[in-house]
């Protein structure tokens, strides 16, 4: 997409070049040309003309707000670039208050604490499948074998769905999220709502005890069950959601770990303090981006916007805000306010599968910490990151000397 | 009674209404909600809150 014009109402002053979905050759990591939007020069909130043109929010603060206000901000649509006009609405994500309460009110229970503890032995048998596979090779992908496969598992399971079906629904994943061109990725997508589609189908006769069900028995205010619409669109959406995000967010916690000797034998030498490590290791391993539009004409935090304007909440680098937290580039297991951390964004559309993926981060590390406690980035295979409304490696090569 | 308010999306946990819809009648002491209750407003737990100071 070409560069937009720059709106009439933006000042010179707050224009800077950003491209949130290319970076210049000599990165490696995309975290590290993001934070260079920490440099004095970048305006505290600015305007980039990429893409249709759009605001971006980076400091902890503005951010912070960013998510909480719906007054002034919608969540139609969500990303940059907008999709084509028309586009359903994906529910919940794309739902303002208070309507969005009703679909909030249903996925709530279904990802809460509670639920999330009863499927935790299941969690960590899969999670013991996968790196007993690759442990004996003292090498793998960790993208690809790990990070890549353990989210859609724990999706077929929480939906009912058939791990039969898994290297199919891998296959529809790969075309969507990694294909080469538009055409082979809407194709993936269409091939995965149509699927989500056929099982939902399929299971309205008798509804199991699992998130499928949850949803055909979901009731609106009035009594009324959701449409078939409304089912199948916030199941591919819980779906898509938790794909890329969590893959992505455990990739950039193992290539830390790999990269800070020091810190990664503290974890392997206290293996019970991991669910109190995991948020600051969250802290740092932020995926996504998260877009709004402006509502109504007015003036942000001191900034003239103009509704319909685009903006952009960028949670990884208000988790590197050292306003908010001082050297916000080094893991401290003692951090105070590390529970802060914004990579779940913030305010009524925080993740509603916060807990499910915190979970899945606990015990991959304790599995993982159980087998292969010493372990470094591969130095003969290249990395090959992404950016976009995502970031992430595309591999994330690890090796080590015994399993 | 007491109130308490979400770091994340400013929803307030007043003692005197509890949430019902969550499970805690009103009077409950926040000391006293579980530790797998979540808030309403955005599904943090209860470690996200702090007291609000009347």
């Amino acid at each position: 997409m070409p560069n937009a014009a720059i709106p009439d109402h933006v000042p010179p002053a707050l224009v800077y070049d950003f491209d949130i979905w290319k970076m210049p050759a000599h990165f490696s990591n995309p975290h590290d040309y993001w934070l260079t939007l920490r440099d004095a020069k970048v305006p505290r909130i600015f305007y980039t003309p990429h893409h249709g043109g759009h605001w971006m929010l980076h400091h902890f603060d503005d951010t912070l707000e960013g998510y909480r206000d719906t007054d002034f901000f919608t969540n139609f649509p969500n990303g940059i670039p907008a999709r084509p006009g028309g586009a359903t609405k994906l529910i919940p994500v794309e739902i303002d208050p208070p309507e969005h309460v009703k679909y909030r009110n249903v996925l709530g229970p279904a990802f809460s604490p509670v639920a999330v503890k009863a499927i935790q032995d299941g969690i960590r048998s899969r999670v013991a499948g996968l790196i007993d596979a690759v442990a004996g090779a003292r090498r793998c992908d960790f993208a690809g074998q790990i990070a890549g496969r353990l989210p859609t598992s724990v999706f077929l399971n929480l939906m009912g769905m058939p791990m039969a079906d898994f290297d199919e629904i891998m296959e529809m994943e790969h075309r969507f999220l990694r294909g080469p061109d538009q055409v082979t990725q809407k194709d993936g997508a269409d091939r995965i709502l149509a699927y989500v589609a056929g099982f939902i189908e399929a299971q309205a006769a008798a509804p199991g005890e699992n998130v499928t069900g949850v949803l055909l028995r979901a009731r609106d205010e009035h009594g009324q069950p959701w449409s078939r619409e409304e089912i199948i669109n916030t199941a591919f959406l819980l779906y898509v959601a938790g794909l890329d995000t969590v893959t992505n967010m455990m990739s950039f916690i193992w290539y830390y770990l790999a990269k800070e000797p020091a810190k990664r034998r503290h974890v392997a030498a206290n293996l019970g303090d991991i669910p109190k490590f995991v948020d600051e290791l969250m802290r740092l391993g932020v995926p996504a981006v998260n877009a709004r539009r402006v509502r109504r004409d007015g003036i942000w935090r001191g900034v003239v916007m103009k509704a319909g304007d685009a903006v952009l909440n960028a949670p990884m680098n208000a988790n590197r805000d050292p306003a908010h937290f001082p050297d916000p580039d080094v893991m401290q297991w003692d951090r105070p306010n590390t529970r802060q951390q914004i990579g779940f964004g913030a305010g009524p559309h925080r993740c509603v599968g916060q807990h499910l993926a915190r979970q899945e981060i606990i015990i991959t590390l304790e599995e993982w910490f159980k087998r292969i406690p010493e372990f470094a980035l591969d130095p003969d295979v290249p990395l090959n990151a992404y950016l976009g409304n995502i970031m992430g490696f595309a591999n994330l090569p690890l090796v080590w000397s015994a399993a | 009674m007491r109130k308490w308010r979400c770091f994340f999306c400013n929803y307030i946990y007043d003692e005197a209404l509890g949430d019902p819809d969550g499970g805690l009648p009103p009077g409950t002491r926040f000391e006293d909600i579980p530790e797998d209750w979540y808030c309403p407003g955005c599904g943090v737990t209860k470690a996200d809150f702090t007291r609000v100071e009347e």
